[in-house]
């Protein structure tokens, strides 16, 4: 899926959370954005998942401009807020259930993408218990598995690696992104954990303030800032305070 | 226990701005995140004058005719309310709300703690004594009894005051399982209607107010004002008597809820797991161990498994025979996949009003009192407001509460459908026992069944053409569309302020009227506005002018 951001602008009264936001998505591969907190990241996500609406500016997928009635476009997205959402008294599996049936994703080659991810994200004793009852980084992984069960095209996901995610979750994760990374799909997540995004990520998206300070490929800018002290991404963010000062 | 450092927050305050004002940038950066003063102010005003219902009653009976007994009914009834608010709120506080998850991360003893919840309290009860004030002050006025008796007012709303903090103490200790929703919000909601109620019913209500000692105390008052009779001044004494049992109260409660706080925090002890159940831990004794040996047995059927419309009711069954297998999937998710219980309603519904019948037709009741059941059995037994759908229940994020269904490809026009197909079905299997009810109403009036009979066809009319304003309701509760200020809003706002006036005159003119012709004009325009606000705000919707996250309440 071609996704392209056109002098994407969001306001919140005074606040402008996303300042003339312009970029250019190719399908297939992972980006990480960063920035400090307040720069708009979990905006940006929201925006392409259709629960804000752009002050102005423009979204396309595929060329074809967004717009959230597009339920068709809409079942090639998912997005995972920060914290997950779910009807408390349903079931892990009932949740899965559920989300699968909304994706229309079905047929029995579900059955052993579902226990592979359960089996990973280590929810298998899980599968019976309401999600009101489970704590914060079991809802996340049920809720995480329910939509990498769905195998949509584009995943959004707001701070999955704070997630409250234990190591394993998180390393299934990253191994799950890679895999879907390889089938085409586009995984875009916000972060402020350097150096996973360093680790994981194709292309990284640095916004401060509402607007992109940087959006290149992790290597171009392995490149730009070789010889800073620290990691590439540290390097960048000493950059950004300091311009900002 | 400070929680506050005024004094700190001010220095800090000045030092930060000062450093700011040197930085160009981040002088601007603060002064856009900062609410002006006057908001701050007006914010706080706002939540005051709603929190206090009986304010209100206040200001508009103060200038009726029969406006005094009013006034003393809203007071016995607000201070019956408020009683139960306060001392189920506090309770909750302290044994298993907010407070009490907050203070347990923080180094605070359980002394210090239940000390700052009684400090709260007593503040509430402060305001509530203002409330109490003011509002005998009114019915002293309106009796000529002021300047010269101002000692009754002050005494009446001290006492007001002193029995229902009282009260609020000895209520959650000996009904600790009573809840908020079901004992004071109807008191509440009562408090507030009772300005339109007729005055048959604030009769009923005066001699009611009787039964709970906030009544007492106002009858006491009205006793003196010449509204009662003068041997109603007695009630005072019981009224009394409860206030000195005050200090045992406390002792007693305090005693109680210490030992309840010691048994949440002792070794061993998996109390707070219990009190914040859907919080952080889970529950390990509902997780079953899982042997390596022991593969789990479950397959696709499970995964996919799907709730049964055929054996949840049979109006489930109707409803589910006019869903096609999309919208039965989109009518699953917005009931949190719990199918069957419309059916439910609907029987609970049909033994309310069966109950209503007989009493009308045997129990020589006052006319008003036999509504009741009517309004309470369709309440409950049809989707009057829309009906309830988890679909909609909000999820708690930063920056607000996004609604489930925004984050799930279902849309505008499959939910509308979805729930217009339901509750058309829903209303039209309530219409029975709304004309049933309503031709026996009429019969007993003395106006007649065959009016009866008509007016209860008008009231499923109106309760169909209403709603896809309901349903557009039901969305707008989700979204932010008062705060978002654009053409489109904008827009649409001035198109629902405009089609308003032709929806009242279609909702009047369809009571009033007595040709078919004219009536059937009026269904036909109520219909016709509340589609197009309902296709209006559509296009909001879908257009992406509004944003699915509303303020969290």
């Amino acid at each position: 899926m071609q996704i392209a951001l056109e002098s994407l602008s969001k306001r919140y009264s005074k606040v402008r959370a996303l300042d003339n936001v312009s970029l250019e998505i190719e399908s297939g591969q992972i980006v990480s954005i960063l920035g400090p907190n307040g720069a708009g990241k979990t905006t940006l996500l929201r925006c392409l998942s259709g629960i804000v609406a752009p002050t102005s500016g423009d979204i396309r997928y595929d060329g074809e401009k967004f717009y959230r009635g597009n339920t068709a476009v809409r079942r090639r997205i998912a997005y995972l807020p920060d914290f997950p959402i779910a009807f408390p008294n349903n079931t892990v599996l009932r949740h899965i259930g559920m989300v699968l049936q909304l994706y229309g994703v079905d047929g029995s080659s579900t059955e052993s993408r579902v226990m592979d991810l359960l089996r990973g994200f280590d929810l298998m004793p899980l599968i019976e218990t309401p999600m009101a009852k489970l704590s914060r980084g079991q809802a996340y992984k049920a809720a995480l598995s329910a939509l990498l069960a769905a195998d949509t095209e584009l995943l959004l996901i707001d701070e999955p690696f704070a997630s409250g995610m234990d190591p394993n979750g998180i390393t299934f994760l990253k191994r799950e992104a890679r895999n879907s990374v390889k089938r085409g799909r586009t995984i875009i997540y916000s972060t402020q954990i350097l150096d996973i995004a360093e680790k994981l990520s194709d292309r990284v998206c640095v916004m401060d303030r509402g607007e992109v300070r940087h959006y290149a490929p992790l290597a171009e800018l392995q490149v730009v800032n070789a010889g800073s002290a620290g990691t590439v991404l540290e390097g960048l963010f000493q950059q950004l305070r300091e311009s900002a000062q | 226990m400070k929680l506050k450092s005024p004094a700190l927050e001010k220095r800090v305050r000045e030092v930060a701005r000062d450093e700011m004002r040197l930085d160009k940038a981040l002088w601007k950066d603060y002064k856009r995140h900062r609410k002006s003063w006057l908001r701050r102010r007006l914010e706080a005003g706002n939540k005051l004058l709603f929190v206090l219902p009986l304010f209100w009653v206040l200001i508009f009976a103060g200038v009726r005719e029969h406006g005094r007994v009013t006034i003393l009914v809203a007071i016995a009834l607000y201070a019956t309310a408020t009683t139960l608010f306060r001392g189920l709120n506090f309770r909750l506080n302290v044994v298993g709300g907010y407070d009490r998850a907050l203070f347990l991360h923080f180094p605070v003893s359980d002394h210090e703690f239940l000390k700052y919840e009684w400090k709260k309290l007593v503040r509430s009860w402060l305001g509530a004594f203002c409330v109490f004030l003011l509002a005998y002050w009114i019915v002293a006025l309106r009796s000529d009894l002021v300047p010269e008796n101002l000692g009754q007012v002050l005494l009446a709303a001290v006492l007001q005051t002193l029995c229902g903090a009282t009260l609020s103490i000895w209520v959650p200790t000996f009904f600790p399982r009573l809840k908020i929703v079901s004992s004071a919000i109807p008191i509440y909601f009562l408090t507030f209607i009772c300005l339109w109620l007729p005055a048959a019913a604030i009769e009923f209500l005066w001699s009611s107010v009787l039964l709970v000692p906030a009544g007492w105390i106002s009858h006491a008052f009205a006793s003196s004002g010449g509204v009662a009779s003068r041997a109603e001044n007695l009630l005072i004494a019981p009224a009394a008597a409860i206030c000195l049992t005050l200090p045992l109260a406390l002792h007693i409660a305090r005693k109680a809820l210490s030992e309840e706080l010691d048994r949440q925090t002792s070794d061993g002890s998996d109390k707070l797991e219990q009190m914040f159940a859907d919080a952080e831990t889970p529950d390990e004794a509902d997780i079953e161990p899982v042997s390596s040996q022991t593969p789990l047995q479950f397959s696709y059927e499970h995964i996919s498994e799907r709730p049964s419309w055929e054996t949840a009711g049979w109006i489930e069954k109707l409803v589910a025979r006019s869903l096609n297998a999309q919208e039965r999937i989109v009518a699953e998710f917005m009931l949190a996949q719990n199918v069957g219980g419309w059916s439910k309603r609907w029987r609970t519904a049909a033994l309310v009003s069966a109950v209503g019948v007989i009493v009308t037709a045997l129990a020589p009741l006052p006319p008003w009192i036999l509504f009741l059941p009517m309004v309470a059995g369709g309440l409950w037994g049809a989707p009057l407001f829309g009906g309830i759908w988890p679909g909609f229940n909000g999820a708690p994020t930063f920056g607000g509460v996004i609604p489930t269904y925004a984050v799930f490809p279902v849309g505008y026009g499959d939910i509308s459908r979805v729930m217009f197909k339901a509750n058309t079905i829903r209303i039209l299997v309530w219409a029975p026992l709304l004309t049933g009810y309503a031709t026996v109403l009429a019969t007993r009036l003395g106006n007649g069944p065959r009016y009866g009979f008509v007016e209860g066809i008008l009231g499923v009319a109106l309760a169909l053409v209403l709603q896809p304003l309901m349903i557009t309701a039901h969305f707008s509760a989700g979204t932010n569309d008062t705060r978002q200020t654009n053409l489109d809003t904008l827009a649409f706002f001035g198109l629902a302020i405009f089609l308003l006036i032709p929806t009242i005159a279609g909702v009047i003119g369809l009571f009033v009227a007595d040709s078919i012709l004219i009536k059937s004009v009026a269904v036909t325009s109520v219909l016709v506005c509340t589609m197009l606000a309902w296709a209006a705000y559509m296009r909001l919707f879908n257009r992406g002018r509004i944003d699915l996250l509303s303020r969290a309440r």
